[in-house]
């Protein structure tokens, strides 16, 4: 209260000191509320990540070598079939298959990675979100809980894409390319023919 | 009767008075000003820890994104990512033997293995430049997440600085009742010099209708000069000088608070 001297009216110094109480209040909570986020999201590290990337080669990886497998029984009975086992086409067709399969598994591992890079993405996202609520709010509390229920979610394995199949028919091109070989060779041979006059003359002479 | 001396006294009064008041005025005005420059002071203090914080922050910042830091970051990357690719790579699997081709010539063998080593080879080139291509992905998104950090950080001391910046005018609206009691004690004493300046006017006026004209005249020229003066220290003027046109001896018995 007022004197008559004007000397006991603390109102404003309790004001301002309030205000400054309230304002380190303010800052602990963001302080406390921004602890509790990267407390959440601390497991998000590189070992994180990484195993992210390896969870999607140990599940795509198999199915690439059963894809192979197969690809390379097509391909050793394509070329017996045409006699071509044992020659340099067999060793063009062997090695182009090698490198499909070769470069399939990069992409597949790159495949890993951009799983890994987004679970990446998704966390900072997931930081600016919760660093945003507890902007607004300020509330370590309420950001606290969203931060765990959020790294929860994170956590989930994500659902991996069906592979598909990642080779082109090798096999399937040489019984083609063998196909039309024979073709060609029973035409030259005169063999079945689709149609008569082989000879090109416009008839037979029947004596 | 009032006589010479207790006019004397009442305006002695009233002159030092006024004297004190101006003095408790000034010192009460010192310790306001004293206060606001401490708030200013310590506000300004924080503010300016901020800011080193701020620029420190960015300056971090600046040195991942020179050139230097950029490409040792791709180098990095893309040797991870080469090592990743490369060691997919199955080199058995460009020249092994087909089943059935064990008892293939010399030639077929030498194919095989000469296909199989050029498609390695391109496979390699390939994963290479996969790594460096991906790499800038990698090197792009290191540098928004440094970019997302620094910006977190900022907005972080953004908010401190302006809660911190807002309190101040409470602080300094605060400061001014810092000397309030002196400013009571000088409004005080001001009151008793004005009441004690219109006690002597009124006693002297008083003195001159009862046929003192010696004593009017005195007071008749006297008052309005030692008004003014009370007036001047009221206002916090100067405390020395002559009380102008004044011929009244009395007037140098005052003590008009000589510096």
């Amino acid at each position: 209260m007022c004197g008559i001297f004007g000397g006991k009216d603390k109102s404003a110094e309790r004001a301002a000191q309030e205000a400054r109480q309230r304002e380190a209040k303010r800052q602990a909570n963001l302080t406390t509320g921004r602890t509790s986020i990267d407390s959440a999201l601390s497991g998000f590290n590189d070992d994180y990540f990484n195993t992210q990337a390896k969870n999607y080669d140990d599940w795509a990886l198999p199915q690439l070598d059963d894809q192979f497998a197969d690809q390379k029984k097509k391909l050793v009975f394509a070329l017996s079939r045409g006699g071509l086992l044992n020659s340099s086409s067999a060793a063009q067709k062997q090695a182009e298959l090698g490198e499909q399969y070769n470069t399939a598994k990069q992409s597949l591992v790159a495949k890993g990675q951009d799983y890994s890079t987004n679970t990446r993405k998704d966390v900072e996202d997931t930081r600016a979100r919760l660093l945003s609520i507890l902007g607004s709010t300020e509330d370590p509390t309420t950001v606290g809980d969203e931060a765990v229920r959020s790294a929860a979610t994170l956590r989930q394995s994500p659902s991996f894409d069906p592979l598909g199949s990642l080779f082109t028919d090798i096999a399937d091109q040489v019984s083609k390319v063998q196909s039309a070989k024979n073709l060609a060779g029973a035409y030259s041979a005169g063999g079945a023919q689709l149609f008569s006059g082989g000879n090109k003359s416009s008839g037979s002479i029947i004596n | 009767m009032f006589g010479i001396d207790d006019f004397l006294i009442a305006a002695a009064i009233a002159a030092a008075s006024a004297g004190g008041s101006a003095m408790l005025n000034n010192a009460a005005a010192n310790k306001v000003a004293k206060q606001q420059n401490l708030y200013t002071q310590l506000e300004e203090q924080r503010q300016d820890a901020l800011r080193g914080k701020a620029q420190q922050g960015f300056k971090d910042l600046l040195s991942t994104q020179d050139k230097g830091a950029q490409d040792t970051d791709m180098a990095t990357q893309t040797a991870a990512l080469s090592k990743a690719y490369n060691d997919q790579i199955d080199p058995n699997s460009f020249q092994a033997l087909l089943p059935g081709q064990g008892n293939a010539s010399n030639t077929v063998r030498t194919d095989i293995v000469n296909s199989g080593n050029a498609a390695e080879g391109k496979t390699r080139r390939g994963a290479n430049s996969k790594a460096v291509l991906d790499a800038y992905g990698r090197v792009g998104l290191n540098n928004d997440i440094q970019f997302a950090h620094e910006n977190q950080s900022l907005n972080d001391i953004a908010s401190q600085s302006k809660g911190s910046s807002a309190i101040l005018p409470l602080e300094l609206n605060a400061a001014q009742n810092k000397g309030a009691s002196l400013r009571g004690w000088a409004n005080a004493l001001s009151t008793a010099g004005s009441i004690a300046s219109s006690i002597a006017a009124g006693n002297a006026f008083s003195s001159a209708l009862n046929g003192g004209t010696a004593a009017a005249s005195t007071v008749a020229n006297a008052a309005p000069s030692l008004g003014t003066k009370i007036s001047t220290f009221l206002k916090g003027g100067q405390i020395y000088g002559n009380i102008p046109g004044s011929p009244g001896t009395w007037v140098q018995a005052v003590p008009l608070g000589a510096p």
